[in-house]
C-alpha cells in the first residue's frame, strides 16, 4: 500500500502491460490530520492542498512499485508540491504567525495578540477589561488607556451590534476608566462608499474601509507600498490606515507583522 | 465442385470461382454530408472564487477528424464492399477509414472517418455481387459464370473488381503514448508512430483505392483533481475540483506510396467533463469532498452528465461514446485490398 498512487486498472494485451494510474500529489507538510484539524478549531491559516493526475503507463512486464515510481518521475509528476509555489490558486498560505504590530508616528507601538496564538498575553489583557463580555473577542490590543477588541466576522459580538449592523470584521473600544464603548465595522473595499478623501490619499487603493458606528469618523486603508495587493485581513504585507474625523485626517497608521 | 469455373493464376491465386458471387462495380459515390462528433462537455461552477478556473473547455485538446456521410444505392442484404480514393496519397495524407456501414431502408449508409479536415473529400468507388446490381448492356460478348442454382456470380461486362495488392495491417496500440497531461492541460494528440506494411508496387499512388474499413480503436484520458481546505483570510474555506479529458480514436489509413500502406489514428470524439465545488460555509463538508476526489468522483461526474443528457443530447446516433478507459481494442490484423479507380473511371 501506498499514498504516493492508486492503480484503477491493470491490462495485459499483446504482452504488454497497460496501467490506469491516479498519481497523487499533496503539500510538502509535516502536519498531521489531527493537527490540522486543531488548527482549524483555532482558526489558524493554513493550507490542506493535493491534488492527483490520472495517467496511463505501459510496460512489457508487470512493473513493480519502483517502475511505477521511475515512470512518473519520466512524466514529470512530483509527489510533494511547494505550497509557496501553490498559494496563489490554492488560495491558502500560512498565516504569520508573529502579532500585528500597530505604528503611529510620534506614538507607542501597540500590540494586537490573537487567542489562539498569544493565548498568555490575550488573557492577561482580557481579564483587566472593566465590563462584562458576552463573547471572546479573537484578538485584543490596548493603546492608552483603551482597548480594542476584534472580532471577526463568524463572531459577530451581538451585546454590541444589531442584525442590521454587518460586517466583515468588528472592533469595540472600550475606555479602561470612564467604561466608554465605541463601535467600528470594516469591510474590504469600500461598499458602502466612504469618502474616499482622494484629495490627500490620491489614487491609492481602498483595500478596507472602518466605519465608526458611534461617530464621524472612517478609516480607509490602502497598501503601504503602491501597486502591491494586499489582504486586509490577514495582514500579509503591510498597510496604512488613514484615519478621518469630521473628513480631517487625524492619523496614519502602519499596520504589519512583526517580532514583539 | 461438380462442375463450373476455376480461374487461378500462376502463383496458383483464384481470380475466378464460378461459385463464388464476385463483386462488380456499383458505381462511384461523393459524400451526401459531412460532420464531426460533437464534444462531449458537463461542468459545474463557472467562475468558482477558489481553485483554479483554468482550461474548463477544450483548450490544447487535438482536433477532431470529420466524417464523411455516403448513400450508396444497392437494395440487398448484402453491404457493399466500398473502397477509399483518398484526398490525397504519401507521408503528409490524412488517414481515411470506413467506421459504420449500415443498412437504410433500400440503401447502404457508409461513414468515412478523416484524421484531419480537408478541403477535398474522400470518394467512395464502390462494388456489389451481381444480384444487386440492375445494371444492363448491349454488349454481347465476354465471360459470364453461373453458379449451381443459375444464379450470375460472374460477368466481365460489369466491371468485376479487380485486386492489384493487399495484405495485412496492425494498427498502432495505443493513440498517444507518454504521459497524458500535467494539470489542466491535457496531451492526448496521436503520437503513435504510423504502421506501414508493403503491397505489390504500383505505377501510381493517387491512382489507387483501397478497401480496410477501421476495426481498430483506441481511448485515453487524463485526468486531474485538485482540492483545498483550511483557514484563510479569517474564512474557512474549501474547494474541490476533478475533470476528466477523453479522446476516442479511430484507426484510418493511407496510400503511402506506390507500395506502401499505412496506418493510425485520428481523433473520432472527445470530451471533457468536470466539476468545480465550494464551500467556504462549512469546513468539514470540505474536508469529505477532498476524501472523494479521485477515482470515484469521477466516475460520478461522468454519470451525471449521462444523466444530464449529454451523451444524448448531440445530433448524432446515440451511443457511449467512452467505451473503455485507457486502453485499445482490435488493432491486429486488418485486412487491406488495393484496387485502381483508373479501372472504373
Amino acid at each position: 500500500m501506498t499514498d504516493l498512487y492508486t492503480i484503477n486498472k491493470k491490462e495485459e494485451l499483446n504482452g504488454e502491460f497497460i496501467i490506469s494510474i491516479t498519481l497523487n500529489s499533496k503539500v510538502n507538510s509535516d502536519w498531521t490530520e489531527e493537527y490540522s484539524e486543531e488548527l482549524l478549531k483555532n482558526m489558524t491559516g493554513h493550507t490542506r492542498f493535493q491534488s492527483s493526475t490520472g495517467e496511463i503507463m505501459v510496460f512489457d512486464h508487470d512493473p513493480t512499485h519502483e517502475d511505477i515510481l521511475e515512470k512518473a518521475t519520466e512524466y514529470g509528476h512530483e509527489f510533494s508540491v511547494d505550497k509557496k509555489v501553490k498559494q496563489d490558486f490554492a488560495y491558502g498560505n500560512l498565516a504569520d504567525t508573529r502579532p500585528i504590530v500597530t505604528k503611529t508616528e510620534g506614538e507607542e507601538d501597540t500590540v494586537e495578540y490573537t487567542r489562539n496564538l498569544h493565548p498568555d498575553e490575550f488573557t492577561a489583557l482580557y481579564n483587566q477589561v472593566p465590563v462584562v463580555i458576552d463573547l471572546l473577542p479573537t484578538s485584543i490590543c490596548k493603546k492608552g488607556k483603551l482597548f480594542y477588541l476584534y472580532y471577526v466576522e463568524r463572531l459577530k459580538p451581538t451585546q454590541w451590534f444589531n442584525d442590521s449592523e454587518t460586517f466583515f470584521l468588528y472592533s469595540v473600544r472600550i475606555h479602561e476608566d470612564t467604561e466608554e464603548i465605541k463601535r467600528k465595522g470594516y469591510n474590504k473595499g469600500n461598499p458602502n462608499n466612504l469618502p474616499e478623501h482622494r484629495d490627500i490619499l490620491g489614487e491609492r487603493p481602498i483595500i478596507a474601509a472602518g466605519e465608526y458606528l458611534d461617530e464621524n469618523a472612517i478609516t480607509l486603508y490602502y497598501p503601504k507600498t503602491l501597486g502591491e495587493e494586499v489582504d486586509p485581513a490577514i495582514v500579509d504585507k503591510p498597510y496604512l490606515g488613514s484615519h478621518f474625523k469630521d473628513d480631517i485626517l487625524i492619523y496614519t497608521r502602519e499596520y504589519k507583522h512583526d517580532d514583539i | 465442385m461438380a462442375h463450373g469455373l476455376l480461374v487461378k493464376n500462376d502463383d496458383d491465386e483464384v481470380l475466378i470461382d464460378s461459385d463464388f458471387k464476385h463483386y462488380h462495380f456499383l458505381g462511384k459515390f461523393n459524400h451526401t454530408s459531412v460532420t464531426q462528433i460533437p464534444d462531449i462537455m458537463e461542468g459545474g461552477i463557472a467562475n468558482a472564487a477558489q481553485g483554479s478556473n483554468s482550461n474548463k473547455g477544450m483548450q490544447n485538446m487535438p482536433s477532431k477528424g470529420e466524417i464523411y456521410k455516403y448513400t450508396v444505392s444497392v437494395n440487398g442484404t448484402t453491404p457493399p464492399m466500398c473502397f477509399v480514393k483518398p484526398t490525397s496519397t504519401g507521408s503528409s495524407a490524412p488517414f481515411t477509414g470506413i467506421v459504420l456501414t449500415k443498412q437504410v431502408s433500400t440503401n447502404w449508409e457508409i461513414w468515412v472517418f478523416q484524421s484531419t479536415v480537408t478541403s477535398a473529400s474522400p470518394v467512395l468507388y464502390c462494388f456489389s455481387p451481381l444480384s444487386q446490381i440492375s445494371n444492363s448492356t448491349s454488349t454481347t460478348h465476354g465471360l459470364k459464370t453461373f453458379d449451381s442454382s443459375g444464379g450470375v456470380t460472374f460477368d466481365s461486362r460489369f466491371k468485376p473488381l479487380r485486386v492489384v495488392g493487399g495484405g495485412n495491417i496492425t494498427s498502432p496500440t495505443l493513440a498517444h503514448t507518454g504521459s497524458t497531461g500535467s494539470g489542466y492541460t491535457a496531451s492526448l494528440n496521436v503520437n503513435a508512430s504510423n504502421v506501414s506494411t508493403s503491397f505489390t508496387s504500383q505505377s501510381s499512388a493517387s491512382d489507387l483505392i483501397y478497401y480496410c474499413p477501421s476495426i481498430a480503436s483506441a481511448c485515453q484520458e487524463h485526468t486531474f483533481s485538485e482540492s483545498d481546505s483550511g483557514f484563510h483570510s479569517w474564512t474557512y474555506y474549501a474547494w474541490a475540483r476533478g475533470d476528466v479529458w477523453w479522446c476516442f480514436y479511430r484507426s484510418g489509413f493511407r496510400i503511402a506510396s506506390t507500395s506502401s500502406f499505412e496506418v493510425n489514428y485520428g481523433v473520432y470524439a472527445r470530451g471533457h467533463v468536470y466539476e468545480h465545488v465550494v464551500d467556504s460555509t462549512n469546513v468539514f463538508a470540505g474536508l469529505i469532498l477532498g476524501a472523494i476526489t479521485g477515482g470515484a468522483y469521477f466516475a460520478a461526474a461522468i454519470a451525471a452528465a449521462i444523466a444530464a443528457g449529454a451523451f444524448t443530447s448531440a445530433n448524432v446516433d446515440g451511443g457511449n461514446y467512452l467505451p473503455y478507459e485507457n486502453s485499445y481494442r482490435n488493432n491486429s490484423a486488418n485486412a487491406f485490398i488495393i484496387s485502381k479507380a483508373s479501372y472504373y473511371d
